[in-house]
Protein backbone atom coordinates (compact mmCIF):
# COMPACT_ATOMS: atom_id res chain seq x y z
CA UNK A 1 0.00 0.00 0.00
CA UNK A 2 1.19 3.13 -1.20
CA UNK A 3 2.04 5.22 1.99
CA UNK A 4 -0.24 8.64 2.76
CA UNK A 5 2.81 10.64 2.42
CA UNK A 6 3.11 10.07 -1.26
CA UNK A 7 -0.51 11.41 -1.79
CA UNK A 8 0.90 14.41 0.33
CA UNK A 9 3.55 14.77 -1.70
CA UNK A 10 1.75 14.70 -5.18
CA UNK A 11 -1.65 17.21 -3.84
CA UNK A 12 1.23 19.52 -3.03
CA UNK A 13 2.57 19.46 -6.76
CA UNK A 14 -0.88 20.14 -8.02
CA UNK A 15 -2.48 16.45 -8.19
CA UNK A 16 -5.99 16.25 -6.85
CA UNK A 17 -6.77 12.91 -7.14
CA UNK A 18 -3.89 12.15 -5.05
CA UNK A 19 -5.83 13.88 -2.20
CA UNK A 20 -9.13 12.27 -3.21
CA UNK A 21 -7.17 9.70 -2.23
CA UNK A 22 -6.24 10.07 0.68
CA UNK A 23 -10.33 11.25 1.61
CA UNK A 24 -11.17 8.49 0.58
CA UNK A 25 -8.83 6.28 2.87
CA UNK A 26 -9.66 8.95 6.07
CA UNK A 27 -13.09 10.01 5.94
CA UNK A 28 -14.77 7.11 7.74
CA UNK A 29 -11.95 7.71 10.86
CA UNK A 30 -12.84 11.56 10.80
CA UNK A 31 -16.80 10.70 10.03
CA UNK A 32 -16.41 8.44 13.26
CA UNK A 33 -14.56 11.31 14.79
CA UNK A 34 -17.04 13.75 14.28
CA UNK A 35 -19.84 11.83 15.46
CA UNK A 36 -18.61 10.82 18.91
CA UNK A 37 -17.79 14.26 19.23
CA UNK A 38 -21.35 16.43 17.69
CA UNK A 39 -23.76 13.39 18.27
CA UNK A 40 -25.56 13.17 15.06
CA UNK A 41 -24.94 12.41 11.66
CA UNK A 42 -26.16 16.05 9.91
CA UNK A 43 -23.23 17.53 12.11
CA UNK A 44 -20.48 15.28 11.29
CA UNK A 45 -21.01 15.18 7.65
CA UNK A 46 -20.64 19.04 7.89
CA UNK A 47 -17.62 18.32 10.30
CA UNK A 48 -16.02 15.87 7.69
CA UNK A 49 -16.87 18.09 4.38
CA UNK A 50 -15.08 21.09 6.61
CA UNK A 51 -12.38 19.01 7.84
CA UNK A 52 -11.28 18.00 4.35
CA UNK A 53 -11.19 21.51 2.43
CA UNK A 54 -9.41 22.87 5.27
CA UNK A 55 -6.98 20.08 4.98
CA UNK A 56 -6.37 20.77 1.17
CA UNK A 57 -6.35 24.25 1.77
CA UNK A 58 -3.89 23.97 4.14
CA UNK A 59 -1.95 21.01 2.91
CA UNK A 60 1.50 22.77 2.33
CA UNK A 61 1.69 23.75 5.95
CA UNK A 62 1.90 19.72 7.03
CA UNK A 63 5.44 19.14 7.58
CA UNK A 64 5.71 15.72 7.90
CA UNK A 65 6.79 15.43 11.52
CA UNK A 66 3.79 13.35 12.03
CA UNK A 67 1.68 11.05 10.54
CA UNK A 68 -0.85 12.67 8.07
CA UNK A 69 -3.66 10.96 9.83
CA UNK A 70 -2.77 12.68 13.37
CA UNK A 71 -2.50 15.86 11.61
CA UNK A 72 -5.59 15.20 10.07
CA UNK A 73 -7.04 14.15 13.33
CA UNK A 74 -6.05 17.67 14.89
CA UNK A 75 -7.57 19.44 11.75
CA UNK A 76 -10.70 17.41 12.34
CA UNK A 77 -10.55 18.16 16.22
CA UNK A 78 -10.31 21.80 15.39
CA UNK A 79 -13.28 21.74 13.15
CA UNK A 80 -15.47 20.19 15.77
CA UNK A 81 -14.68 22.33 18.28
CA UNK A 82 -15.55 25.29 16.18
CA UNK A 83 -18.83 23.57 15.45
CA UNK A 84 -20.19 22.99 19.38
CA UNK A 85 -18.68 26.70 19.97
CA UNK A 86 -20.81 27.80 17.00
CA UNK A 87 -24.04 25.69 18.72
CA UNK A 88 -23.43 26.69 22.19
CA UNK A 89 -23.81 30.33 21.17
CA UNK A 90 -26.94 29.81 18.83
CA UNK A 91 -28.22 28.13 21.66
CA UNK A 92 -27.45 31.43 23.70
CA UNK A 93 -28.55 33.96 21.23
CA UNK A 94 -32.04 31.37 21.26
CA UNK A 95 -32.19 32.03 24.85
CA UNK A 96 -32.31 35.52 24.80
CA UNK A 97 -35.66 35.09 22.90
CA UNK A 98 -37.48 32.88 24.81
CA UNK A 99 -38.43 31.91 27.96
CA UNK A 100 -35.64 29.76 29.48
CA UNK A 101 -37.23 28.03 32.11
CA UNK A 102 -39.77 26.74 30.16
CA UNK A 103 -37.49 25.60 27.54
CA UNK A 104 -35.43 23.93 29.20
CA UNK A 105 -38.34 22.19 31.11
CA UNK A 106 -39.61 20.83 27.75
CA UNK A 107 -36.34 19.57 26.72
CA UNK A 108 -36.03 17.75 30.13
CA UNK A 109 -39.05 15.84 29.78
CA UNK A 110 -39.23 14.78 26.13
CA UNK A 111 -35.43 13.72 26.91
CA UNK A 112 -35.97 11.39 29.53
CA UNK A 113 -39.17 9.14 27.78
CA UNK A 114 -37.03 8.93 24.86
CA UNK A 115 -34.13 7.74 26.55
CA UNK A 116 -35.98 5.28 28.71
CA UNK A 117 -37.85 3.97 25.75
CA UNK A 118 -34.49 3.79 24.08
CA UNK A 119 -32.94 1.94 26.73
CA UNK A 120 -31.97 -1.33 25.38
CA UNK A 121 -30.03 1.00 23.04
CA UNK A 122 -26.94 0.53 24.58
CA UNK A 123 -25.09 2.72 21.39
CA UNK A 124 -27.79 5.72 22.66
CA UNK A 125 -27.24 5.67 26.28
CA UNK A 126 -23.81 5.63 26.00
CA UNK A 127 -23.61 8.24 23.13
CA UNK A 128 -25.82 10.45 25.34
CA UNK A 129 -23.56 9.91 28.27
CA UNK A 130 -20.45 10.88 26.19
CA UNK A 131 -22.16 13.78 25.18
CA UNK A 132 -22.33 15.46 28.39
CA UNK A 133 -18.22 14.97 28.87
CA UNK A 134 -16.44 18.18 29.62
CA UNK A 135 -15.06 18.56 26.01
CA UNK A 136 -11.15 17.58 26.44
CA UNK A 137 -12.64 14.77 28.20
CA UNK A 138 -14.66 13.72 25.89
CA UNK A 139 -11.91 14.37 23.03
CA UNK A 140 -9.53 11.88 24.66
CA UNK A 141 -12.37 9.10 25.40
CA UNK A 142 -13.00 9.66 21.80
CA UNK A 143 -9.52 9.51 20.28
CA UNK A 144 -8.62 6.86 22.39
CA UNK A 145 -11.73 4.13 22.67
CA UNK A 146 -13.34 4.90 19.29
CA UNK A 147 -10.55 5.81 17.38
CA UNK A 148 -8.09 3.68 18.96
CA UNK A 149 -5.36 5.77 18.68
CA UNK A 150 -2.26 5.36 21.38
CA UNK A 151 -1.40 7.89 24.40
CA UNK A 152 1.14 9.52 22.08
CA UNK A 153 -1.05 9.87 19.02
CA UNK A 154 -3.40 11.52 21.16
CA UNK A 155 -0.81 13.56 22.98
CA UNK A 156 0.25 15.28 19.73
CA UNK A 157 -2.87 15.77 18.25
CA UNK A 158 -3.78 17.82 21.45
CA UNK A 159 -0.55 19.53 22.07
CA UNK A 160 -0.44 18.35 25.72
CA UNK A 161 1.58 15.14 27.64
CA UNK A 162 1.03 11.84 27.95
CA UNK A 163 0.63 12.44 32.04
CA UNK A 164 -2.37 14.78 30.71
CA UNK A 165 -3.91 12.50 28.54
CA UNK A 166 -3.48 9.73 31.08
CA UNK A 167 -5.27 12.07 33.35
CA UNK A 168 -8.06 13.18 31.33
CA UNK A 169 -9.32 9.84 30.14
CA UNK A 170 -9.03 8.81 34.00
CA UNK A 171 -11.58 11.64 35.45
CA UNK A 172 -13.54 10.91 31.83
CA UNK A 173 -13.70 7.20 32.73
CA UNK A 174 -14.50 7.99 36.20
CA UNK A 175 -17.41 10.60 35.04
CA UNK A 176 -18.58 7.39 32.59
CA UNK A 177 -18.94 5.06 35.33
CA UNK A 178 -21.21 7.36 37.30
CA UNK A 179 -23.35 8.69 34.68
CA UNK A 180 -23.94 4.84 33.40
CA UNK A 181 -23.86 2.19 36.74
CA UNK A 182 -27.66 3.29 36.98
CA UNK A 183 -28.26 1.28 33.31
CA UNK A 184 -25.70 -1.58 33.40
CA UNK A 185 -24.50 -2.58 37.06
CA UNK B 1 -1.58 -0.07 51.84
CA UNK B 2 -5.08 1.29 52.35
CA UNK B 3 -8.38 1.72 50.65
CA UNK B 4 -7.19 5.91 50.37
CA UNK B 5 -3.96 5.43 49.30
CA UNK B 6 -5.57 2.58 46.73
CA UNK B 7 -8.20 4.87 45.39
CA UNK B 8 -4.90 7.10 43.90
CA UNK B 9 -3.58 4.20 41.83
CA UNK B 10 -7.28 3.01 40.58
CA UNK B 11 -7.46 4.00 37.73
CA UNK B 12 -7.19 3.06 34.16
CA UNK B 13 -4.74 4.69 32.53
CA UNK B 14 -1.18 5.21 33.81
CA UNK B 15 1.52 6.77 32.25
CA UNK B 16 4.41 4.98 31.38
CA UNK B 17 6.37 6.44 34.23
CA UNK B 18 4.18 5.47 37.18
CA UNK B 19 2.77 2.95 39.23
CA UNK B 20 5.89 0.63 38.61
CA UNK B 21 7.54 -1.91 40.94
CA UNK B 22 6.64 -1.89 44.87
CA UNK B 23 3.58 0.55 44.68
CA UNK B 24 2.22 -1.83 42.02
CA UNK B 25 2.87 -4.85 44.06
CA UNK B 26 1.70 -3.41 46.97
CA UNK B 27 -1.63 -2.00 45.07
CA UNK B 28 -2.36 -5.02 43.29
CA UNK B 29 -1.81 -6.84 46.63
CA UNK B 30 -4.66 -4.56 48.17
CA UNK B 31 -7.00 -5.16 45.57
CA UNK B 32 -7.17 -9.00 46.06
CA UNK B 33 -8.05 -8.54 49.41
CA UNK B 34 -10.43 -5.21 49.41
CA UNK B 35 -14.00 -6.08 47.74
CA UNK B 36 -15.01 -2.70 47.61
CA UNK B 37 -12.15 -1.66 45.58
CA UNK B 38 -12.57 -4.68 42.79
CA UNK B 39 -16.30 -3.48 42.83
CA UNK B 40 -14.86 -0.08 41.79
CA UNK B 41 -12.30 -1.53 39.56
CA UNK B 42 -14.22 -4.12 37.96
CA UNK B 43 -16.70 -0.96 37.27
CA UNK B 44 -14.22 0.89 35.02
CA UNK B 45 -13.13 -1.94 33.41
CA UNK B 46 -16.70 -2.60 32.59
CA UNK B 47 -17.29 0.79 31.46
CA UNK B 48 -14.39 0.89 29.38
CA UNK B 49 -15.38 -1.95 27.84
CA UNK B 50 -18.68 -0.79 26.78
CA UNK B 51 -17.27 2.10 25.33
CA UNK B 52 -14.80 0.31 23.38
CA UNK B 53 -17.68 -2.18 21.98
CA UNK B 54 -19.58 0.60 20.62
CA UNK B 55 -19.97 0.11 17.04
CA UNK B 56 -18.03 2.79 14.65
CA UNK B 57 -20.71 5.01 12.88
CA UNK B 58 -20.49 4.58 9.39
CA UNK B 59 -20.64 7.89 6.83
CA UNK B 60 -23.07 7.68 4.29
CA UNK B 61 -22.51 6.49 1.39
CA UNK B 62 -23.00 9.74 -0.55
CA UNK B 63 -20.78 11.48 1.95
CA UNK B 64 -17.30 10.49 -0.03
CA UNK B 65 -18.11 11.65 -3.53
CA UNK B 66 -19.72 15.18 -2.25
CA UNK B 67 -16.63 15.50 -0.34
CA UNK B 68 -14.69 14.79 -3.44
CA UNK B 69 -16.22 17.20 -6.12
CA UNK B 70 -15.92 19.98 -3.59
CA UNK B 71 -12.13 19.43 -3.86
CA UNK B 72 -12.27 19.22 -7.59
CA UNK B 73 -14.16 22.60 -7.18
CA UNK B 74 -11.89 24.27 -5.07
CA UNK B 75 -8.81 23.26 -7.16
CA UNK B 76 -10.61 24.11 -10.21
CA UNK B 77 -11.16 27.82 -8.89
CA UNK B 78 -7.31 27.88 -7.87
CA UNK B 79 -6.04 27.39 -11.77
CA UNK B 80 -7.91 30.62 -12.11
CA UNK B 81 -7.09 32.17 -9.09
CA UNK B 82 -3.72 33.94 -10.95
CA UNK B 83 -6.54 36.02 -12.81
CA UNK B 84 -8.76 36.67 -9.77
CA UNK B 85 -6.02 37.70 -7.61
CA UNK B 86 -2.90 38.11 -9.23
CA UNK B 87 -0.91 39.30 -6.13
CA UNK B 88 -1.81 35.94 -3.82
CA UNK B 89 -0.82 34.23 -6.77
CA UNK B 90 3.21 35.97 -7.39
CA UNK B 91 2.85 35.38 -3.42
CA UNK B 92 2.10 31.61 -3.81
CA UNK B 93 4.76 31.10 -6.20
CA UNK B 94 7.07 32.85 -4.80
CA UNK B 95 6.15 30.46 -1.58
CA UNK B 96 5.09 32.89 0.69
CA UNK B 97 2.72 32.19 2.86
CA UNK B 98 1.54 35.56 4.00
CA UNK B 99 -1.96 36.81 5.66
CA UNK B 100 -4.86 37.59 2.99
CA UNK B 101 -4.94 40.79 4.99
CA UNK B 102 -1.15 41.60 3.97
CA UNK B 103 -1.31 40.54 0.48
CA UNK B 104 -4.74 42.87 -0.19
CA UNK B 105 -2.79 45.46 1.05
CA UNK B 106 -0.31 45.34 -1.51
CA UNK B 107 -2.41 45.03 -4.04
CA UNK B 108 -4.11 48.06 -2.79
CA UNK B 109 -0.90 50.02 -2.87
CA UNK B 110 0.00 48.81 -6.07
CA UNK B 111 -3.31 49.40 -7.85
CA UNK B 112 -3.43 53.02 -6.23
CA UNK B 113 0.22 53.46 -7.49
CA UNK B 114 -0.28 52.52 -10.84
CA UNK B 115 -3.80 54.56 -10.99
CA UNK B 116 -2.05 57.51 -9.77
CA UNK B 117 0.24 57.31 -12.86
CA UNK B 118 -2.32 56.44 -15.57
CA UNK B 119 -4.22 59.53 -14.03
CA UNK B 120 -1.48 62.02 -14.26
CA UNK B 121 -0.19 60.59 -17.26
CA UNK B 122 -3.54 61.07 -19.31
CA UNK B 123 -4.75 64.32 -17.60
CA UNK B 124 -2.11 66.62 -15.90
CA UNK B 125 1.03 65.92 -18.11
CA UNK B 126 1.75 70.01 -19.60
CA UNK B 127 2.12 70.37 -23.08
CA UNK B 128 4.36 72.60 -23.64
CA UNK B 129 3.38 75.00 -26.66
CA UNK B 130 5.55 76.95 -28.69
CA UNK B 131 5.42 80.76 -27.30
CA UNK B 132 6.72 83.89 -28.21
CA UNK B 133 9.83 82.61 -26.86
CA UNK B 134 10.60 81.18 -29.45
CA UNK B 135 12.95 82.76 -31.84
CA UNK B 136 13.22 82.72 -35.65
CA UNK B 137 17.24 81.54 -35.00
CA UNK B 138 15.94 78.95 -32.56
CA UNK B 139 13.51 77.51 -35.35
CA UNK B 140 15.77 76.97 -38.08
CA UNK B 141 18.43 75.69 -35.65
CA UNK B 142 15.77 72.96 -34.76
CA UNK B 143 14.94 72.74 -38.10
CA UNK B 144 18.48 70.82 -39.10
CA UNK B 145 16.89 67.75 -36.61
CA UNK B 146 14.65 65.36 -38.14
CA UNK B 147 13.96 62.17 -36.70
CA UNK B 148 14.84 59.96 -37.98
CA UNK B 149 11.62 56.60 -37.36
CA UNK B 150 13.78 53.69 -39.31
CA UNK B 151 15.81 51.49 -37.26
CA UNK B 152 19.02 52.33 -39.43
CA UNK B 153 18.74 55.61 -38.73
CA UNK B 154 21.99 55.32 -36.78
CA UNK B 155 23.56 53.90 -39.31
CA UNK B 156 22.86 56.51 -41.60
CA UNK B 157 23.67 59.46 -39.16
CA UNK B 158 27.36 57.96 -39.18
CA UNK B 159 27.67 58.03 -42.62
CA UNK B 160 26.50 61.59 -42.95
CA UNK B 161 28.84 62.34 -40.13
CA UNK B 162 31.70 61.15 -42.41
CA UNK B 163 30.76 62.64 -45.63
CA UNK B 164 29.56 65.99 -43.83
CA UNK B 165 32.97 66.62 -42.19
CA UNK B 166 34.61 65.87 -45.88
CA UNK B 167 32.55 68.59 -47.44
CA UNK B 168 33.14 70.93 -44.39
CA UNK B 169 36.46 70.73 -45.23
CA UNK B 170 35.91 71.59 -48.43
CA UNK B 171 34.13 74.32 -47.85
CA UNK B 172 36.63 75.83 -45.64
CA UNK B 173 39.31 76.03 -48.61
CA UNK B 174 36.41 77.39 -50.75
CA UNK B 175 34.55 80.05 -48.64
CA UNK B 176 30.33 80.30 -49.71
CA UNK B 177 27.97 82.99 -47.98
CA UNK B 178 26.97 81.40 -44.55
CA UNK B 179 23.27 81.69 -46.76
CA UNK B 180 24.41 79.12 -49.18
CA UNK B 181 25.79 76.95 -46.01
CA UNK B 182 22.56 77.01 -44.91
CA UNK B 183 21.08 76.03 -48.24
CA UNK B 184 23.18 73.04 -48.87
CA UNK B 185 22.75 71.91 -45.66
CA UNK B 186 19.03 72.02 -46.43
CA UNK B 187 18.95 70.19 -49.78
CA UNK B 188 21.06 67.58 -48.77
CA UNK B 189 19.07 67.13 -45.14
CA UNK B 190 17.20 63.79 -45.93
CA UNK B 191 17.91 62.06 -42.62
CA UNK B 192 20.19 63.50 -39.85
CA UNK B 193 20.85 66.59 -41.15
CA UNK B 194 23.05 68.35 -38.34
CA UNK B 195 26.79 67.53 -39.10
CA UNK B 196 28.68 67.03 -36.35
CA UNK B 197 32.19 68.50 -36.71
CA UNK B 198 34.69 67.76 -33.79
CA UNK B 199 37.07 70.80 -32.36
CA UNK B 200 34.30 73.33 -33.20
CA UNK B 201 31.92 75.39 -31.16
CA UNK B 202 28.49 73.10 -32.80
CA UNK B 203 29.82 70.64 -30.70
CA UNK B 204 27.63 67.22 -29.43
CA UNK B 205 26.35 68.85 -26.57
CA UNK B 206 24.44 71.77 -28.43
CA UNK B 207 23.48 68.89 -30.92
CA UNK B 208 21.91 67.26 -27.98
CA UNK B 209 20.18 69.42 -26.40
CA UNK B 210 18.57 70.60 -29.66
CA UNK B 211 17.42 67.18 -30.68
CA UNK B 212 16.22 66.60 -26.54
CA UNK B 213 13.76 69.95 -27.86
CA UNK B 214 12.76 68.12 -30.72
CA UNK B 215 11.77 65.25 -29.42
CA UNK B 216 9.53 67.26 -26.86
CA UNK B 217 7.94 68.77 -28.90
CA UNK B 218 7.45 66.05 -31.29
CA UNK B 219 6.04 64.44 -28.42
CA UNK B 220 4.06 67.34 -27.36
CA UNK B 221 1.94 67.00 -31.26
CA UNK B 222 1.38 63.46 -30.71
CA UNK B 223 -0.43 63.49 -27.28
CA UNK B 224 -2.35 66.93 -28.54
CA UNK B 225 -2.82 64.73 -31.55
CA UNK B 226 -4.03 61.54 -30.07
Amino acid sequence: MIPDDVYVHKTVEGDVEAFNELVNRHHSKIYGLAYRMLGNSEDAQDATQETFLEAYKSIKSFRFQSQFGTWLYKVGLNTCNQIIRKAKSRNRMMDAYTEEKSVRGMTETREIPERLAIKAEQRELVQAAIDRLPPKQKEVVTLFYMQHLKYKEIAEILDCSIGTVASRLNKAMQNLKVKLEKHYY
Amino acid sequence: MNCEQAREYLVLHQPDSELKGTKRNEFFKHLRGCHSCQIEYEGLLHTAEVIGNLETPQPPPDLLTNIQTQIREIDKRSRTAMFASPFSWVFGKFKLELSPQIVNCTALVCYVLVSAFLLKFAFFTEVKEDGPAMTAMEESRLSYVRIAPSPWGSLKHQNMKTEKSQTITIQTENPVSPSDQFVGLKLEDNWHSHTVIEGTDAGDGRFMDDVRVKLTLFWNDIKTNL
